[in-house]
């Protein structure tokens, strides 16, 4: 029987995390139940993208999209739905309408979130089942390996040059000269790797394209294969992400399974196969010369470059490092052709760039949008602005590696060397809002941390300078910083920046340098007035119940120290000593007496 | 095992009549009022009829929709097509063919049993 329904359910990590297997299963026991079983079919799919809404499932053909669901809630959606036509209107997605000043229904295609979104890496995440290798064919999979190998090698790689693509993983190195360049040294064994090690703090763009979309990363990596001669490829994923190298092996099995790798290739005579290689967390194997070593089995520890890996890489053979995203793109533009790709974006940054919201921001998840996209645009428009009517402040691009951008960056279009010349950097999508309770002291602190916890401890500046970076930025949150402290941080952040041997070495004080540029106020507020705005810094900030205060006695049951007296509508008083600044009282007041002095 | 373009192509063919729901952005959109009295009036039939047809035809551009309507007394049809609206009685699955295939083969309405439109195919 002809189905009258899709219905996809979110199956990326975060939604799985909430219980979307379970939905499915509901489905699947409530549809029997109902006769509908023939009528509607069921499916996981990769993530959508607005992870805030989840976990979400979408019916088709009406592109309903339910949000937050759980087991409980699928047979009202059967019963109503699928059976009567009516859409569950306390399930489905709503929009603010600024005409109508409230709340409205919008379908999937209406949702300001996915308009002016343009998916290209992000295409099938969503939509089609990972684990259906048929579903990638029906979307044009495998369709650009085919037309590949009726190319010459140089054929593809002048084809990846002309489309402008570069590499999204950070750096931006323009993709096809990287591999003209390992063409150079055709001859013998050589090989291609995707760098799945995706470790950036709140980035899970990478994941979310092998969960959902396996195949494209596999189809690129092959017609990099035939484009360098290469015959073996590797996918060095994070041993972290067991639901994506979970659909990544079941996609490698079935491209073998279809003669899409293995020997003699669409009966071109091209062979090339392809392994996965598990890390184990490392964040500096997301160096290109860490990860090859760690591929070695050798600790994963950076080399000076030259030789680069196109010249000498994996065991001394010349070696293709592409990241995920900038495979997922491959298999569009040799199908597409490198004009269309070229027409997307900004003179020296072509197509889209994904991006994973986090922190601050209303709408948090994946986004993909065209180069050129202001950072006003994605947070307001796409990312609906900041919650709880709070200021922005700044956002954080780039992870550990980026800087912040502030208000009046917000209209800057959104390109590689925009963000440079901003003081931050694309790196690979992560991009953490931050509003006026963010401490940006606090925000270099963080980052400075999770630096000192993943160097490799190989050069001396990295290792023993990022440690002595996170102890005065300690300092400084403790209130026991001064104006020495601030220069003595930003003449060790500069010499961390000149002398570490690898790029996240490098740029590895980047935060502390961005933030002491833009909030330089903020960190004399701390060494000189011995305060923090935000509230953030415990040893420098008390909290304080102004005359507001309507004694509704709220805060004082909610305190977990008891340190709140007061009587019932009366004004009450905190014991600042038996305070232990957690906020909970800041929280639970429903008229916003406390304040930080 | 795929050898050709050929092969790409049967499967791509095979599985695209069940990837057609999922298009975000359908040409067609064929909209049927749904309540308890059309049931009895066979609305049912009419939708499945529809969603056949097109199965059959291949029309993958196109897609059916029932929408609970608790006023309507009478088998009608709404078609969406390029932000125009025109709306139909359907007294019969021979009339509901006709109408479907008036409009997707010949792109143009079906003046017999017409009701309304707004803006112009």
């Amino acid at each position: 029987m002809n189905k009258h329904y899709e219905i996809v359910i979110c199956g990326g990590t975060g939604c799985m995390s909430s219980k979307s297997t379970k939905i499915k299963d509901e489905f699947d026991v409530l549809l029997k139940k109902y006769e509908l079983a023939d009528k509607v079919h069921v499916y996981l799919s990769g993530c959508f993208g607005l992870c805030e809404k989840g976990p979400v499932v979408i019916v088709y053909p009406d592109q309903t999209f339910y949000v937050h669901m759980n087991p409980s809630l699928v047979e009202s959606i059967i019963v109503n739905h699928l059976k009567l036509g009516k859409i569950v209107d306390e399930l489905a997605y709503h929009e603010f309408s600024p005409s109508l000043k409230q709340k409205v229904y919008k379908s999937f295609q209406e949702m300001s979130f996915y308009h002016s979104q343009e998916r290209i890496a992000l295409r099938n995440c969503g939509i089609i089942d990972p684990y259906n290798i048929k579903e990638y064919i029906a979307r044009d999979g495998y369709f650009a390996l085919e037309k590949a190998l009726r190319q010459t090698p140089e054929d593809i790689i002048n084809t990846l040059i002309a489309s402008g693509l570069r590499g999204r993983g950070g750096g931006g190195f323009p993709t096809g000269l990287k591999w003209q360049f390992a063409n150079k040294f055709r001859g013998g064994q050589s090989y291609v790797i995707c760098n799945a090690d995706e470790g950036d703090p709140g980035a899970f763009m990478d994941r979310a394209i092998l969960e959902g979309d396996s195949h494209s990363v596999i189809e690129a990596m092959t017609i990099n294969g035939y484009a360098i001669g290469a015959s073996l490829g590797y996918i060095y994923v994070r041993a972290e992400y067991p639901l994506a190298v979970k659909r990544l092996q079941h996609a490698i099995d079935e491209a073998y399974a279809y003669g899409l790798l293995g020997k003699n290739i669409l009966d071109s005579g091209f062979s090339f196969d392809l392994e996965i290689r598990l890390g184990a967390g490392a964040f500096v194997c997301g160096e290109e010369t860490a990860l090859i070593a760690s591929i070695e089995g050798q600790r994963g520890m950076p080399r000076n470059k030259p030789p680069f890996p196109a010249d000498k890489g994996l065991w001394g053979r010349p070696t293709i490092i592409n990241n995920v995203e900038t495979y997922a793109n491959v298999p569009l533009i040799i199908l597409k052709g490198p004009e269309w790709f070229n027409s997307i974006g900004t003179p020296k940054s072509k197509g889209t760039k994904v991006f994973a919201l986090g922190g601050k921001i209303a709408n948090t998840g994946l986004i993909e949008v065209p180069m050129g996209t202001t950072l006003r645009h994605v947070i307001y428009d796409i990312g609906g602005g900041i919650p709880k009517g709070k200021k922005f402040k700044a956002v954080q691009t780039g992870g550990p590696s980026g800087g912040c951008l502030v208000e009046d960056d917000l209209d800057t279009p959104i390109d590689y060397d925009n963000l440079i010349k901003k003081g931050s950097m694309m790196g690979s999508g992560g991009m953490i809002v931050m509003d006026e309770d963010n401490c940006m002291v606090d925000v270099a602190k963080f980052y400075m941390e999770f630096i000192v916890e993943e160097s490799c401890g190989k050069c001396t500046p990295c290792r023993e300078g990022t440690r002595r970076l996170y102890e005065l930025l300690m300092l400084i949150s403790e209130g026991k910083g001064t104006l020495e402290t601030l220069s003595e941080l930003k003449q060790l952040a500069k010499d961390v920046q000149d002398t570490s041997l690898c790029g996240l070495g490098q740029s590895a004080p980047n935060p502390i340098l961005s933030t002491l540029e833009k909030f330089y106020d903020e960190y004399i507020e701390h060494v000189v007035d011995k305060k923090c705005r935000a509230g953030v810094c415990k040893a420098l900030t008390k909290l304080y119940i102004t005359d507001k205060c309507i004694g509704c006695t709220k805060c004082a049951r909610g305190c977990p120290v008891n340190c709140i007296t007061g009587e019932v509508r009366k004004l009450h008083r905190i014991d600042t000593d038996k305070c232990i600044k957690c906020n909970a009282c800041l929280q639970n007041c429903p008229v916003h007496a406390i304040i930080h002095v | 095992m795929i050898k050709s373009i050929d092969d790409l192509l049967a499967i791509k063919n095979e599985v695209l009549p069940t990837l057609h729901l999922r298009n975000p952005k359908p040409e067609y959109t064929f909209i049927f009022p749904y309540n308890d009295m059309l049931m009895e009036l066979g609305i049912d039939k009419e939708i499945d009829y529809a969603i056949d047809l097109l199965a059959k035809r291949k029309i993958l551009n196109a897609v059916v929709i029932k929408r609970y309507q608790e006023e309507a007394t009478t088998l009608t049809l709404t078609l969406q097509h390029d932000n125009k609206t025109v709306n139909y009685n359907v007294p019969s699955i021979t009339i509901l063919e006709a109408i479907i295939l008036s409009h997707i083969e010949k792109g143009i309405t079906f003046d017999k049993y017409l009701l309304n439109s707004e803006g112009s195919l």
